[in-house]
């Protein structure tokens, strides 16, 4: 009898588990998912339970499709093709971008995993307050994003800050692999995804949007936001912005998530802590970067150490909250970036007012606002003297930059693993060489040096850096390379065409036609040497030779389509 | 045990509603926050404004700019800017007031502008601050705006005039330098593509006679060394490799046309060889692309322009669509009547009556005006080396 009440117990502890994963699960489906929407959740809901692929091979199969250069170019022109407004892209903001994320890109302190592409970018004419980063490191950014920040750089690059975060933290693949929902639309994933092999040098030449819009679910979870504005602020800050940007821009986006009808993807509070929740955290970041002199209160009142400083005034298309920021941004960076106060280099100019540190734009908005009132100038003077001689007593410097320092400590073990993995090297070549096949010169060189650092005696990444070189019109450097290649492994086809490929471009016939030879008599032969003698023999005017060396081309690689079309015909 | 659990269900249950509830003060966490400002603190601020406005109209500029800064600084939404920026820009404070003036404009509403002296007076500010700074371009509307306002003194109507003739100048210069770049682009994507073997192009002048005589080649060449910033010895052998290419300023697609001399030849994919003939070629930077466009129909209508000045530069034009243009060198009538036997065009000397050709200070942009003052397109030239022909 005791025995069967236990059972009993048993049966109703398994309904009620049930009953409250069931819950769960449906509890946390994406309710707000605009992009995901589209692939129809209902139908989904009756795959969950017959769901084939586990999270671990949906996160495996976004890393995949994350590292490949194809897919990456494929949301590109997916980009171009989805811009809303039919007018001309806001030229000012594409400047703009181009300029803040190549120093975003160069400056900034982050860790690109080797199993992540270089960052791309495209500014699209959309009238929308929006901005997205995907699984492979393809950003997009609205011009009208850019517009009604007024093309405020400081405000433009955190938001770029925060993307680029979802960009090398890989968020997306990871969101994929925690949520609980993934089980639910791994069946939905698996149709979309099963068709294409995405590893690194997959060809993909018949990409669907479909799946590349799938792919472009953005379900990242709020701590991976939170995550993406914490790293979003360091890397802008350590890129050489204003610290106050991050936290001016959520000033800004609480008029637009207030005004919801205009908010699209970034802003989307089912996916994002509230807005002015994200500023106070961007605040306190600020006030941790300036050694904790400076604060905002009564929403445009600056404060250093306790004391009022100044009261924020409306600049342009600023609001006086937004001043306030990136005035007490100046503070922090100035505090930040300099150790002692004879650093500020403080000198009072003839009509009165004081000067200091740099023309670095992330100061303006500070040397202006010193600028309202008379005496003001030499009052801050007065006040950052004193805070670096109290900072001394208190060791201030190494308490409030504590989480930086643990993030730069984190990023360089990360970067030291990740530097570890010789093995990695083939594969950043391999998308070095996809990039240069899409005419993608920058960022081909940028795998290619990444192929180098990982490996320097892998001669893929020597030739094809070689093959940069000869492209960018240096053949001394690019010949150099190239012969250090073949050096490093004489029996390496691929070598060999990229040196025939420089000799080509420089007009030295017979010596690429010679390099044609040795790749294809290489142990380790390269057919594309097939095609490349073809196209020299074609040039000299010896179409039969050229038919010769286009039919090899064509056994040796039954796919390939770049045969001229004269003869490829004859060779049906 | 059931307790445990039947207390569990229904946390869960509970829990799934009040979760809505518990959203809803997201909205409020989310709205634009500004100063707070109580009745009386705002009642004490217009009062602040309407002095401060009332001490410019007396001329006391700094006892008013105390008091539009206590008026901003207790609610920013009250405005006051225009008004302070006048004070600073009389007290010789250009660059605050400027900026003022810059503020007002972007948040100051209609009803601002209906107080007495408020229409054009930012306008006038920034303007002349712009002005004397040497930002003709960007002054311009604004001493346009002020000139038309009770601010438009003479002194400003002039501003506004030797602005308007600047910021043309500056204008064509800015242009200039874009179509620059578009051309560098375009010739970056023509010589990739060669690179690529996308499209060939070949120079032909040493293996067929492009000159039908020594007098032609003089002709020419002293029509170019007037023309080139190149060593004199060097044009002939240089023009043989460029590509004329028009363009529009505004698109970050070059627009059309590169155009093929009769002494190259140039292939597609498609392995069609297309010599000594005018074909349209359409290149773009954005993304970087290139592909052949249409031979010329043999009906097209073939304009010479003012020629031998300008390096002979010719206009064919289709005789259905006048939508694409290609330009051809031509040394002299003689080869305009070759022209015309050989592709069977009509050959009209002579601008069309509706565009004009100007020069720029680039000696290697031209500018096509519409005459209707239209669009301009733009002409250049791509440098580049070609293989000989065999």
């Amino acid at each position: 009898m005791n025995q069967g009440r236990k059972i009993v117990q048993k049966k109703m502890k398994k309904r009620a588990l049930a009953a409250v994963f069931a819950a769960g699960l449906l509890a946390s489906m994406p309710v707000g998912m605009p992009t995901a929407q589209a692939f129809g959740w209902g139908d989904v809901l009756g795959g969950v339970i017959n769901a084939a692929v586990t999270s671990d091979t949906l996160r495996s199969q976004f890393l995949s499709a994350g590292d490949n250069p194809t897919v990456q170019n494929a949301r590109h022109d997916l980009a171009l093709r989805q811009a809303k407004a039919e007018r001309p892209v806001d030229a000012q903001a594409v400047a703009m971008t181009d300029a803040i994320m190549k120093q975003m890109v160069e400056q900034g302190d982050y860790v690109l995993r080797n199993n992540s592409l270089p960052f791309r970018w495209q500014v699209v004419p959309n009238d929308e307050f929006n901005a997205s980063c995907d699984f492979a490191d393809f950003i997009t950014v609205y011009d009208g994003f850019v517009q009604k920040c007024g093309y405020n750089r400081d405000m433009v690059a955190a938001v770029l800050g925060h993307e680029m975060t979802h960009g090398f933290n890989q968020h997306i693949a990871n969101s994929v692999a925690k949520s609980a929902w993934a089980s639910a639309v791994s069946g939905m994933a698996n149709d979309a995804l099963s068709a294409s092999n995405f590893g690194v040098g997959a060809s993909l030449a018949t990409l669907s949007d479909t799946t590349i819009r799938f792919l472009s679910v953005k379900n990242i979870n709020v701590p991976d936001e939170r995550d993406a504005d914490r790293n979003g602020f360091f890397v802008m800050a350590s890129a050489g912005f204003n610290p106050g940007g991050p936290a001016a821009v959520m000033a800004r986006m609480s008029y637009y998530t207030e005004h919801r009808d205009q908010v699209t993807d970034f802003f989307n509070p089912s996916d994002h802590p509230d807005t002015r929740k994200r500023l106070k955290d961007m605040a306190q970041l600020l006030h941790n970067y300036g050694i904790g002199h400076t604060e905002v209160k009564n929403v445009n009142d600056i404060y250093f150490d306790n004391e009022l400083l100044l009261t924020a005034e409306p600049d342009g298309m600023q609001d006086a909250e937004e001043m306030a920021y990136l005035i007490s941004g100046g503070i922090a960076k100035g505090f930040h970036d300099n150790r002692f106060f004879t650093s500020w280099n403080f000198k009072t100019m003839p009509d009165g007012s004081v000067d200091f540190l740099t023309n670095d734009p992330a100061y303006k908005p500070l040397k202006n606002a010193l600028k309202m009132e008379k005496g003001l100038g030499q009052r801050f003077q007065a006040l950052v003297e004193r805070a670096y001689e109290h900072d001394a007593k208190d060791n201030a410097r190494a308490e409030y930059l504590k989480e930086e320092m643990e993030r730069k400590q984190s990023n360089r073990d990360l970067r030291q693993k990740q530097a570890g993995r010789k093995e990695d090297s083939d594969d950043k070549a391999v998308n070095g060489r996809t990039y240069l096949k899409m005419g993608l010169t920058d960022l081909a060189e940028q795998e290619f040096q990444r192929s180098a650092k990982l490996d320097a005696n892998n001669p893929s990444a020597k030739s094809g850096l070689a093959t940069v070189m000869g492209k960018q019109g240096k053949f001394d450097a690019a010949l150099q390379l190239a012969n250090e290649a073949i050096a490093m492994d004489p029996k390496l086809g691929s070598s060999y065409v990229a040196r025939a490929i420089i000799y080509k471009d420089m007009g030295n016939l017979d010596s690429a036609l010679n390099d044609c030879n040795m790749a294809l008599q290489s142990p380790d032969a390269n057919t594309y040497a097939y095609k490349l003698a073809g196209d020299i023999f074609h040039a000299q005017g010896a179409e039969d030779s050229a038919l010769m060396e286009y039919r090899a081309y064509h056994e040796a690689r039954p796919g390939a389509k770049d045969i001229p079309a004269e003869y490829a015909a004859r060779l049906q | 045990m059931r307790k445990l659990l039947c207390s569990v269900l229904a946390v869960v249950l509970v829990a799934a509603p009040l979760s809505v509830a518990v959203d809803l003060p997201i909205a409020q966490a989310n709205q634009k926050v500004y100063r707070k400002v109580t009745p009386e603190d705002n009642k004490r601020a217009v009062q602040f404004l309407e002095q401060a406005n009332q001490l410019r109209a007396a001329g006391d500029y700094e006892q008013a700019i105390t008091l539009y800064t206590k008026a901003i600084h207790i609610n920013e939404r009250l405005g006051g800017y225009a008004g302070r920026a006048y004070c600073r820009f009389l007290l010789g404070d250009y660059e605050q007031a400027e900026r003022d003036a810059n503020t007002s404009m972007y948040n100051r509403q209609a009803r601002d502008l209906l107080l007495p002296g408020m229409m054009g007076m930012a306008e006038y500010v920034r303007g002349v601050c712009r002005y004397r700074r040497g930002q003709f371009s960007e002054a311009e509307a604004d001493l346009r705006a002020a000139a038309s306002s009770r601010y438009g003194t003479d002194e400003v109507k002039q501003m506004y005039q030797d602005c308007r003739q600047k910021a043309a100048v500056a204008k064509e210069e800015a242009a200039i330098a874009q179509i620059r770049e578009h051309f560098a682009n375009a010739g970056n994507t023509i010589r990739e593509a060669l690179q690529t073997g996308k499209i060939k192009a070949y120079d032909l002048s040493c293996g067929d006679s492009w000159w039908r005589s020594d007098r032609d080649r003089q002709d020419f060449e002293s029509t170019m060394q007037r023309n080139a910033p190149v060593e004199a010895a060097s044009v002939l052998q240089d023009f043989t490799k460029y590509l004329w290419v028009k363009g529009s300023a505004d698109a970050e697609y070059v627009d059309i046309v590169a155009f093929v001399p009769r002494h190259t030849a140039i292939t597609g994919g498609d392995g069609t060889i297309y010599r000594d003939k005018v074909i349209l070629v359409q290149v773009s930077s954005v993304p970087r692309n290139i592909k052949l466009v249409a031979e010329l129909p043999p009906g097209a209508t073939l304009y010479e322009t003012h020629m031998v000045e300008h390096g002979g530069l010719a206009q064919i034009t289709h005789s259905d669509n006048n939508a694409g243009y290609t330009w051809e060198s031509l040394a002299q009538e003689q080869v305009r009547q070759q022209q015309q036997a050989e592709y069977g065009m009509k050959v009209i000397m002579g601008l069309p009556d509706d565009y004009k050709i100007v020069p720029t200070r680039d000696p290697w942009i031209y500018k096509l005006n519409p005459i209707d003052d239209g669009q301009p397109y733009w002409l250049s030239r791509i440098d580049m080396a070609l293989p000989a022909w065999q």
